[in-house]
């Protein structure tokens, strides 16, 4: 809903998405108290989700912008191992599909969303549609349909053409993972955070496929790509 | 830096942007590749040579059937028909206003397959740049002519746009519309007549010199196979003569007759289509008459003498040859010179001054030399090597002058295209004498009245926008976030004020930004201190200085500034740039009591302290209340507990129980940098419709780092 115009400079093109993704932290937000009563406070049914729903609401608003400052930085602390930062992903998943239920949108939004380029290339908007449905599509997404239908295919006894197919999404895969190969990190490390990767993008894209589906929208959120942000002076 | 909605920066580059982009030929930089190409037009393009061959080849057949009896209707009929529907999809946009064609098709001189119908496209008031109708306007535009390639080269994929509201705030018109709406040769195809007076319905010298300018661009980079082709000159030299002739140069009018007969004879265009061109012979030739046109303006009327004085940031007069306070021109500049293998006869570093009297905001910066490279011969090959080397080396925003012919040209490269603009001898004949290290320049007298009375109308519109957007985001109709660029604001206020300093008398060339304060605070001694500051932010973005000042205010300032200066008011009244505003500090906490401690001591630690801390406990059990009080003497802290564990609710109890307007939230497992604050102060106070400014989010690294750590290192808090 709310895009940081995911321009790339040199293509000077500005699509004029009409469903974007989200921007702010709750760990980092500064409202206005006129804003926040004008709008509406904050949603007490959208726990884990609240901040997503507030910009929504203040993004659709006919008054109020929503701003980014630069020298605005807060340093976070992660969560300490694997099951910790599941169940965080599992939460933010379930409850992503409110905040977009409750905005009123519906319609077919459809995005691909490079991997290299970090940026949405292509987009299709359909708008005459009862329900909302919005995906971001990355390599991630393709590369496990294609091994859905491969295992389908297996099963029912095509084994060529399932392993043709499962062929075919290796190249997917290996672009998916194309950031955790740039990390710069050791052979081992890397398979490591490959799957550390994995199971982050399964826990909360299902989380949000699930929790999208209980509000009544088709959510497919985009694979976690590292964020794009300004330099900023290294921790002290 | 990505993010286009109506912010201030971009607005005000309206004043001198391309409304139109550049013809997409091999020298049109950078081609932007959308992902909308299809492979298919990617293998059959990908050969510069077997398109234009295919091109030449089509566009031949269609020359000599067009006149073969039923072929020559045909092709109206193609024409007419690709016409409706370039037309018929525009219309469908809900911004255009009207749409306008210009051609030999309309006048019935066509020569079909050769002949391009051009395309004006006005964009309604409900169509703003700021809300990037256009792009998808362009984009239409492309997709229905790629497939009518008689409408014209079907390369050219560029419309010309007129936004209405610029040129009903004051910024100019596209002048090649005001001279073929004057000149009766615009045909509207659909839509409501053109809303705005054009002025007095003669052409003017300036209007007719901005066409020579566009004619002698077209020439320089127009690739195969036009400029192989004798009908592309000879239409160029007639254009030339119908400009020479609207403005009753008659001397120039018989040296083009003369030449033009000279080169082209009196074969018929159809034969002259299939004869060979020689461009580099044609456009020496036709530089040399576009020379012409300034010498016998000056013959028939007097001239206006404008004195410069120049300030660099001692306020002395260093005169027009770069002086050591300047930064020499940037290593992608000298590359491209040296990768364009001209052979400059002459090559020298000017202090850089604005180009002509309009403002301008692109190619020469303060604080940087310009280079100026003369060319002996060849002007059409050198300048189109020095684009292509361009193309290939140069950065964004590099810009070098080059002398040619004795015209002046700058080629430049920004974002998306490298381009070469043509600078006219009377327009900008303060360039023309500052490469003769002059500081005083002649311009005709008409010509001169009709730049300023420009300048002074934009500069008008300029205010106009400036005060719009004081205290005021407008709001885009699409979702998205609004980013200031301070760099580029402060940047181009600065271009403005230079621009500003050469149209008001003592007219001066501002060459530093040290300068361009100095001036402004000499004028306006009462806002010295403002200017200091605003200098001290800008060179903090250009990364001279390690801290900014703590003025939170400086942006709303800075338009107030602008907004004065630029209608010439003797003294400016602002509001104060150190004012800024209360902020309670929100953070919402259950059984995290360590984690707590060092969220608080960070913010002990802020450099702009927080007025109020508002800490919810979401009914914790530990000592999380102990930690709280222990704080209490350090910061203005205010507790509030809420048994039951609901992070929304506590939100809202936060906005209710602060006591100021502002409220900033950290969570307890986050620690703030020093400068936070005045990043959250400095958001709220750009204007008074920001309601939520949020920041950025990085990673604290644990104290052990496992594989979680790192992938929230390098992965975290990016939701899409």
């Amino acid at each position: 809903m709310i895009i940081e115009f995911p321009v790339m400079p040199s293509l000077g093109v500005v699509h004029r998405y009409r469903m974007g993704y989200f921007a702010f932290s709750n760990n980092n937000l500064a409202i206005r108290k006129r804003c926040a009563a004008e709008i509406g406070m904050y949603d007490s049914e959208a726990s884990t989700s609240e901040d997503v729903d507030i910009c929504f609401r203040a993004v659709r608003s006919p008054t109020w912008v929503l701003c980014r400052e630069v020298d605005m930085t807060i340093r976070h602390k992660a969560r300490k191992n694997l099951g910790a930062m599941m169940r965080q992903l599992w939460g933010w998943g379930i409850k992503l599909g409110r905040p977009y239920a409750k905005t009123g949108v519906t319609g077919v939004y459809l995005h691909w969303v490079d991997s290299v380029r970090h940026t949405i290339t292509r987009h299709v908007e359909i708008e005459p549609f009862p329900w909302l449905v919005c995906a971001f599509v990355t390599d991630y997404h393709v590369a496990h349909a294609l091994l859905l239908v491969a295992a389908v295919l297996a099963v029912l006894g095509h084994l060529w053409s399932a392993a043709l197919i499962a062929v075919l999404a290796v190249p997917f895969l290996w672009r998916a993972l194309r950031d955790v190969r740039q990390a710069g990190l050791g052979p081992w490390e890397t398979v490591e955070l490959a799957g550390v990767h994995y199971l982050a993008n399964l826990t909360f894209i299902t989380a949000a496929v699930i929790g999208g589906l209980r509000c009544g929208v088709l959510l497919l959120p985009a694979s976690v790509f590292p964020p794009h942000r300004p330099t900023v002076a290294p921790p002290e | 830096m990505t993010h286009r909605p109506a912010t201030t920066h971009r607005r005000t580059r309206l004043a001198t942007e391309r409304t139109h982009a550049p013809p997409d030929d091999d020298l049109r930089g950078r081609r932007i590749t959308t992902t909308a190409e299809t492979l298919g037009s990617r293998l059959l393009f990908a050969l510069p040579a077997a398109r234009s061959t295919a091109l030449r080849l089509v566009q031949g057949l269609a020359v000599l059937l067009s006149g073969v009896g039923p072929f020559g209707r045909m092709f109206h009929e193609v024409y007419a028909f690709g016409l409706r529907t370039v037309v018929a999809r525009l219309r469908r946009h809900a911004g255009v206003h009207s749409i306008y064609g210009c051609g030999s098709f309309f006048d019935g001189g066509c020569l079909y397959g050769h002949s391009d119908i051009d395309f004006i496209i006005v964009l309604g008031e409900s169509a703003p740049r700021s809300e990037g109708v256009h792009y998808e306007v362009g984009r239409t535009y492309e997709r229905v002519r790629r497939f009518f390639p008689f409408l014209g080269r079907w390369d050219e994929k560029a419309a010309n746009l007129i936004f209405l509201d610029e040129v009903q705030a004051g910024f100019p018109l596209l002048d090649s519309f005001r001279v073929r709406m004057k000149q009766g040769r615009l045909v509207r195809l659909w839509g409501e007549p053109f809303p705005i007076d054009l002025g007095p319905a003669r052409v003017t010298t300036g209007e007719i010199f901005s066409e020579c300018d566009a004619l002698v661009r077209t020439a320089l980079v127009t690739g195969e196979p036009q400029s192989h082709s004798q009908l592309f000159w000879k239409r160029l030299f007639t254009k030339l003569q119908a400009a020479a002739q609207s403005i009753e140069l008659t001397e120039v009018v018989e040296k083009i007759r003369a030449e033009s007969g000279r080169l082209f004879g009196t074969h018929p265009d159809r034969a002259l289509f299939f004869q060979w061109a020689a461009p580099e012979r044609l456009c020496t030739s036709f530089l040399r008459l576009v020379a012409a046109f300034p010498a016998e303006v000056r013959r028939r009327e007097e001239g206006v003498t404008l004195r410069f004085t120049v300030e660099d940031a001692d306020g002395t007069a260093s005169g027009a040859h770069a002086s050591v306070q300047l930064a020499a021109p940037r290593a992608s500049v000298e590359a491209v010179l040296h990768a364009a293998a001209v052979e400059p006869t002459h090559q020298r570093l000017l202090a850089p001054v604005p180009l002509g009297l309009m403002p301008q905001l692109f190619y020469f910066p303060a604080d940087r030399s310009m280079l100026c490279a003369e060319i002996g011969g060849g002007a059409y090959g050198s300048i189109r090597r020095l684009l292509q080397a361009m193309r290939r080396h140069g950065a964004a925003g590099d810009a070098l002058l080059v002398r040619a012919e004795g015209i002046v040209f700058v080629v430049s490269h920004q974002d998306t295209y490298t381009d070469v603009v043509p600078l006219h001898p009377l327009v900008h004949a303060n360039v023309y004498a500052w490469i003769d290290g002059k500081a005083d320049c002649t311009m005709p007298r008409s010509l001169y009245d009709e730049q300023t009375a420009e300048a002074s109308r934009c500069a008008g519109a300029l205010a106009t926008m400036y005060a719009r957007h004081e205290g005021w985001v407008p709001k885009a109709s699409v979702p998205c976030v609004y980013r200031e660029d301070d760099l580029d604001t402060i940047g181009n206020a600065f271009s403005m004020l230079r621009s500003l300093a050469i149209v008001s008398e003592p007219r001066s060339y501002l060459v530093t930004t040290t300068a361009i304060v100095d001036h402004y605070a000499r004028r306006y001694p009462a806002i010295r201190p403002f200017l200091a500051d605003l200098l001290a932010d800008f060179r903090f973005h250009r990364g001279l200085v390690d801290r900014r000042p703590a003025a939170p205010n400086l942006y709303r300032c800075l338009h107030q500034f602008m907004r004065q200066a630029l209608t010439g008011a003797t003294t400016i009244e602002l509001d104060d740039h150190h004012q800024g505003l209360a902020i309670s500090v929100g953070i919402i906490t259950r059984n995290r009591a360590t984690d707590l401690r060092q969220a608080l001591a960070s913010l002990e630690r802020l450099t702009r302290r927080p007025d109020e801390v508002v800490v919810v406990d979401n009914g914790s059990t530990d000592g999380t209340r102990a930690v709280i009080e222990e704080s209490a003497s350090r910061l203005p802290i205010r507790y509030v507990f809420l048994a039951e564990p609901s992070i929304p609710r506590a939100r809202n109890l936060v906005i209710e129980h602060a006591s100021h307007e502002v409220i900033a939230f950290t969570d307890d497992d986050c620690a703030v940098d020093p400068e936070w604050l005045t990043g959250v102060e400095r958001g709220f106070m750009r204007a008074d419709n920001i309601g939520i400014v949020g920041g950025w989010v990085l990673h604290w690294p644990a104290q052990e780092p496992t594989m979680v750590d790192t992938y929230y290192g390098l992965f975290h808090h990016n939701k899409l």
